[in-house]
């Protein structure tokens, strides 16, 4: 405990560097810009950017590319309360209330609730993830391959379940995820694998063209489809300051906002949609007045607000001990590791304690930056909002082209960008979201490296699994996971 | 009554079963191995395994599921957009950062019908001058901004 205090104090002197100050600035300044911006997200956004971090040191390129991620936390609710679009799938539920509070003419209450909300808890996560962190790390001890692999299928299956539309496509996407990731050469045998004859593919699809081709045109090419309609409020924002009364009742929801986003941040497959949505569910279910919810409570931004950001946050904490990306935009983060040279596990926290506790310790200060970013600013935000789509599409495929390049120098990369656009398109037509395929392609080889390992330990006995006890709660938990979300379905057939 | 319920799940189904086939094909040589002693082709053949079985779900699905009609695709921004980023592929090292740029930004605003042509003149000149400034001058990524020749 102690402990996680004085290696909190000791990142924070890394992070009040000049440099990752500036850094982490930017960082929270793109993600708030991202976040207001419906159609481009976190997961696009890192992937741009990650060629242009080669140059960075690694401290200063993970705190910028963290800041991008939870500064698209606070973007996406402005967008979400003053446009009644979700700026990101995590400020889905602050459309619910927040719209409807600025409807009633409380916008500025309501942007500076989220604002303040997701400040607490953006303090609040950052001592839980100091803990959580050297709680985990000691815990790593007892985890071997099984217990590896059976926590990576774990966060499939909540990938799978969490995923919009059926559990079969969701499926059928972590099967296709894992397939992509064993292209190229095989690490055991040498052998190529599905390379199509392909010299440039010999060394595997890079996950950085995917992404964008997945996560940026893919969804350009919905965005034209169907074009949005973005009706700004109008009318002026009037005075930020919420009244006493809204105050006293915003400070439980976003204490209980942050503790449920912090939790479920931490497990595989959660994140901050995750975290808004079961924020929303606990106020709504607790609230003396739940009919009123939907029509403009604070308790309704407060808390899934809060909630996001700590998610954001504490979704770190399994990359950083485990080695493991819980969600894409996580994965992307843990990419970015790999390119700087950081083995993403629980070496981490000893061989690089400066980036460790620097990358924690600068979320305090983002936090601090995002607050003054996104409320004195908000006109320059809303302003934004009215530059139409079509100015603004060229410019994120202009990013993609050069960032798609620049992974290796290699025009190859930018086809295989075009080609997975158009296959992310035509999966999104059919209803199967891309964020399961990406999440399994990250995964796909440690979970061929640790099944291969645990069978050898075993000497080929898949029995290892379930006699293992932390193995075999962890699969326990997948199923639980399965009938949780099956059972419903189950009922409302019987009953009709 | 309609035998198909949701053709879209017809196609999506028709792409999964091609695409373990088309993968399948490609390792259906390498060595499975046992459980002990996995071959490079054991998680692969397995997955396409998979695959496969998922396609057939979601092709049983179609039949007894309702869904959307069939989708119709949009031919405009699926053209305009492959065209546009293909020329940049394929010019951004023959021809260089200052040729790939325009075409890329003209081709790709084509695909809203509601672009102008200044509209798209301005972005081609202010993104190409952007890109060559930030990328290659100040960021110093190796990208050739003109190639003679």
């Amino acid at each position: 405990m102690l402990d996680a205090f004085s290696n909190l104090f000791a990142g924070l002197s890394v992070a009040l560097q000049i440099q990752n100050v500036f850094y982490c600035f930017s960082g929270a300044l793109i993600g708030t810009l991202i976040g207001v911006l419906p159609g481009l997200g976190p997961v696009a956004t890192i992937a741009i950017l990650l060629p242009v971090t080669f140059y960075l040191p690694p401290v200063a390129a993970l705190v910028m590319l963290a800041g991008i991620y939870y500064g698209a936390q606070y973007g996406g609710s402005t967008t979400a309360i003053l446009v009644n679009l979700p700026g990101e799938s995590s400020s889905v539920v602050t459309c619910l209330d927040g719209y409807k509070m600025a409807r009633n003419g409380r916008a500025g209450p309501a942007l500076s609730i989220a604002a303040l909300s997701s400040l607490f808890a953006g303090f609040i996560a950052v001592i839980l993830m100091a803990i959580f962190a050297t709680g985990l790390s000691e815990l790593t001890m007892f985890f071997g391959p099984a217990e590896y692999f059976s926590l990576m299928i774990f966060g499939l299956i909540a990938a799978v379940i969490l995923a919009q539309g059926s559990v079969l496509s969701a499926l059928a996407m972590v099967f296709v995820g894992l397939l992509l990731s064993l292209v190229g050469t095989d690490v055991s045998s040498g052998v190529q694998r599905m390379s199509f004859g392909f010299f440039d593919l010999s060394d595997g699809i890079d996950f950085v063209p995917l992404a964008m081709g997945l996560f940026a045109v893919a969804e350009i090419l919905k965005n034209l489809e169907s074009p949005e309609e973005r009706v700004v409020l109008k009318g002026r924002i009037g005075r930020l300051m919420p009244s006493r009364e809204e105050f006293r009742k915003v400070v439980p929801s976003a204490l209980r906002g942050t503790f449920i986003g912090s939790f479920l941040g931490l497990l595989p497959g959660g994140g901050p949609t995750l975290g808004s949505f079961a924020a929303y569910t606990v106020e709504k279910r607790i609230s003396k007045y739940p009919h009123r919810f939907g029509t403009g409570v604070v308790e309704g931004v407060a808390g899934p607000e809060a909630a996001n950001n700590a998610s954001a946050q504490t979704a770190f904490v399994p990359l950083l001990t485990l080695g493991i990306p819980s969600n894409p935009t996580i994965a992307m983060m843990a990419g970015a590791m790999l390119i700087h040279g950081i083995q993403p596990g629980p070496e981490v926290m000893t061989k690089n304690p400066d980036v460790f506790w620097g990358l924690i310790a600068s979320m305090l200060i983002g936090n601090l930056m995002l607050v003054i970013i996104n409320l004195p600013l908000i006109g320059v935000w809303v302003s934004l909002l009215k530059i139409p789509y079509r100015l603004f599409y060229p410019a994120i495929l202009v990013f993609c082209c050069i960032g798609a390049y620049s992974v290796n120098n290699n025009v190859f990369d930018i086809y295989v960008m075009i080609f997975f656009g158009f296959v992310g398109y035509a999966f999104m037509k059919w209803k199967a979201e891309p964020a399961p395929l990406i999440l399994a392609f990250v995964l796909g080889p440690l979970i061929e490296e640790n099944f291969r390992r645990a069978m050898l330990l075993s000497l080929g006995n898949p029995t290892t699994f379930i006699t293992r006890p932390i193995s075999l709660a962890l699969l326990f938990a997948a199923v639980g996971l399965i009938a949780i979300t099956l059972a419903p379905r189950l009922r409302r057939q019987k009953n009709v | 009554m309609r035998a198909i319920k949701n053709p879209n799940d017809i196609l999506f189904a028709a792409t999964l079963l091609l695409m373990a086939g088309l993968l399948y094909w490609q390792i259906s040589s390498l060595r499975i191995g046992t459980i002990l002693r996995m071959g490079p082709g054991y998680m692969p053949t397995a997955l396409c395994g998979l695959i496969a079985l998922a396609g057939l779900g979601i092709l049983l699905r179609s039949f007894f599921l309702g869904g959307d009609r069939l989708h119709s695709w949009p031919i405009r921004p699926l053209v305009f957009l492959f065209a546009g980023l293909l020329s940049f592929g394929l010019l951004v090292e023959r021809a260089g950062l200052l040729v790939a740029m325009p075409a890329l930004v003209v081709l790709v605003s084509l695909a809203d019908r509601d672009s102008s042509k200044g509209e798209i003149l301005a972005l081609a000149i202010g993104l190409t001058v952007f890109s060559a400034g930030v990328f290659v001058f100040a960021l110093r990524l190796p990208i050739p901004l003109w190639v003679m020749g």
